[in-house]
């Protein structure tokens, strides 16, 4: 009865997605700005590799976003996304705020609900992501999709010879990844701080960095820093994306009131060739492993995941994409006895009317 | 000359000898261990605690050698034990080596009645109603997940073999039975009272939330 219910709301949700996309010419046309776009995002996973539902295929999100200029100084967004879980389709408020890029010359804010602008997979929605899941760092140390809170975020392009945009966020930090409840008040919320240069690279290449923290002390007093650095390279030929490496590498440093510190080190590297505008391969390599476990006698636990994840895209437009991949995964989590795991996924996304435009 | 070089070697052979016997019987700190169906555990308080390798009886408390994954991980604990009258069994999970801080799970008999009481972070939460229908005077058998991957930690509990979130005949979320807070460390064991445990192990959570 509640999965009955749960799909009533999803396919009236996705009926209200049909209704709004024909009026969006009608909206546009009064002058307003306001844009509509939806974007679905398919996913199906056999084998016990990686992340997600198993053996079927699923609409793992479907998003519908209305943004537009509120006034002459500020913007809007408001971005509903319904997931599949495991009791049924169900809503949440992706995005939902107010910003500017007008009030402060060479700064912008928002202030809102958004996912936390720090390193590079939990700012990008995840049906526009290079590959299908999101590798063990990310779903481990943030969420499987990104961490969103309620907050502020402000940056501004700071006035030196080189490109250096600096941004710091502050949000409540009640909850952090994944939660189904309200959480308690935090000792010290969630404030993060993400420094990006851009360098030009030889033949009309670029590359982004970022270098970031994020910290937060919970109502228990446990006290988590995560100090990561992002690096996106891509070298262009026209409408083809020809070379593209993306990568992270994080921290979590985990003080527990009562405890002893935990340090635990994850990260993701992410080559892809573009043979045409349309065809990409790339491989990503993953790893993942807690530095200082150790048995109650004392004795050092070996422990760690990696994985190989070769992923074929198809992408006949920017408005559609179409990815298979392959997990190879060497799992040792703990104590536990290692074990090699397989997966393949398949994804297909679409974007209806115009997504907004992401950084480089 | 060669009587003391002859003298010299034997002692640093024997020296050796005595390391190496001296490593062979115990660990890194010199804490013997024991075992319960293969896993090694430390006797942290020794009571009245009966040890053999399929079970352990009395009273007392211990922790498993091995840790669990990390401080916020996901784990399904295994648990088959048996209550005299007044008797109780603790789960505690995500605790420091010496069982402190942790996430407890107190299983306590009165009669037929299993009273179970959820403590974190110095807070308690009776869970009894959710364990109505288990029989607190027979063995019981319960399979347990504590997710201290999320605030606060999220725990459910089956008695069947199916292992979905409505085949719980507990889960945390659910009805104001929320667990206190979190666990602080990477070790788990138990607290017994007039118990015997016949099993106790863990392994990989068995309910993964998709989204």
């Amino acid at each position: 009865m509640k999965i009955t219910r749960s799909y009533l709301l999803f396919l009236s949700f996705i009926l209200c997605v049909a209704w709004a996309l024909p009026s969006h010419a009608q909206t546009t046309s009064d002058g307003t700005g306001l844009k509509v776009s939806a974007s679905v995002d398919i996913v199906g996973k056999v084998g016990d590799a990686g992340l997600g539902s198993k053996d079927r295929l699923e609409v793992r999100e479907a998003e519908l976003m209305v943004y537009s200029p509120v006034d002459h100084l500020f913007h809007g967004m408001l971005n509903m996304a319904a997931h599949v879980g495991a009791d049924g389709a169900f809503f949440e408020i992706h995005e939902a705020y107010i910003g500017s890029t007008k009030l402060i010359p060479r700064s912008r804010f928002v202030l809102g609900h958004f996912p936390l602008s720090i390193g590079r997979l939990n700012w990008t929605h995840r049906h526009e992501w290079p590959f299908v899941s999101a590798p063990k760092v990310q779903a481990n140390f943030f969420d499987p999709e990104a961490v969103f809170d309620t907050g502020i975020e402000f940056a501004t392009l700071l006035p030196t010879p080189f490109y250096w945009d600096l941004l710091v966020g502050v949000t409540n930090g009640w909850t952090f990844g994944h939660s189904h409840t309200l959480g308690e008040r935090p000792d010290i919320p969630n404030h993060y701080i993400r420094s990006v240069h851009y360098f030009d690279l030889p033949h009309k290449g670029g590359m982004q960095l970022g270098l970031n923290y994020l910290g937060r002390r919970n109502d228990a007093g446990t006290h988590f820093h995560f100090p990561g650095l992002d690096a996106t390279v891509k070298w262009r030929r026209g409408k083809r994306l020809l070379f593209l490496l993306q990568s992270e590498i994080w921290a979590r440093m985990l003080n527990p009131k009562g405890g002893s510190l935990e340090t635990t080190l994850g990260g993701y590297i992410f080559p892809q060739y573009g043979f045409t505008s349309q065809w990409y391969f790339g491989v990503r390599g993953d790893f993942f492993t807690v530095l200082d476990l150790k048995q109650a006698t004392g004795g050092r636990v070996s422990n760690g995941t990696y994985a190989a994840v070769p992923t074929l895209t198809w992408k006949p437009s920017e408005f559609a994409a179409l990815r298979m991949a392959y997990t190879f995964e060497y799992d040792k989590p703990g104590a536990a006895p290692k074990e090699i795991k397989h997966g393949f996924e398949f994804q297909a996304t679409f974007n209806i009317g115009a997504h907004p435009a992401h950084d480089f | 000359m060669m009587n003391r070089t002859f003298k010299l070697t034997r002692s640093i052979l024997l020296t050796l000898f005595a390391i190496s016997l001296f490593s062979a019987c115990g660990n890194d700190n010199g804490t013997t261990t024991l075992s319960l169906n293969g896993a090694e555990y430390v006797v942290v308080t020794e009571g009245t605690l009966q040890n053999s390798s399929s079970s352990i009886t009395g009273t007392g408390s211990l922790v498993f050698n091995d840790p669990l994954d990390a401080i916020p991980s996901k784990h399904s604990f295994t648990l088959s034990f048996t209550l005299e009258e007044g008797g109780s069994v603790t789960l505690v999970s995500h605790a420091t080596d010496s069982l402190q801080n942790g996430i407890n799970v107190l299983f306590a008999r009165n009669g037929t009645t299993l009273t179970v009481t959820l403590t974190a972070a110095g807070s308690n939460n009776d869970v009894s109603s959710a364990f109505t229908t288990v029989d607190a005077s027979g063995t019981v058998t319960l399979q347990f997940d504590v997710h201290n991957d999320e605030e606060p930690a999220h725990l459910l509990a089956w008695t069947g073999d199916e292992f979905h979130e409505e085949d719980a005949i507990f889960n945390s979320e659910e009805g104001g039975s929320e667990t206190p807070g979190n666990g602080s460390g990477t070790y788990w064991g138990l607290i017994l009272a007039k118990a015997t445990v016949e099993t106790a192990a863990v392994g990989e959570a068995k309910f993964h939330e998709d989204h």
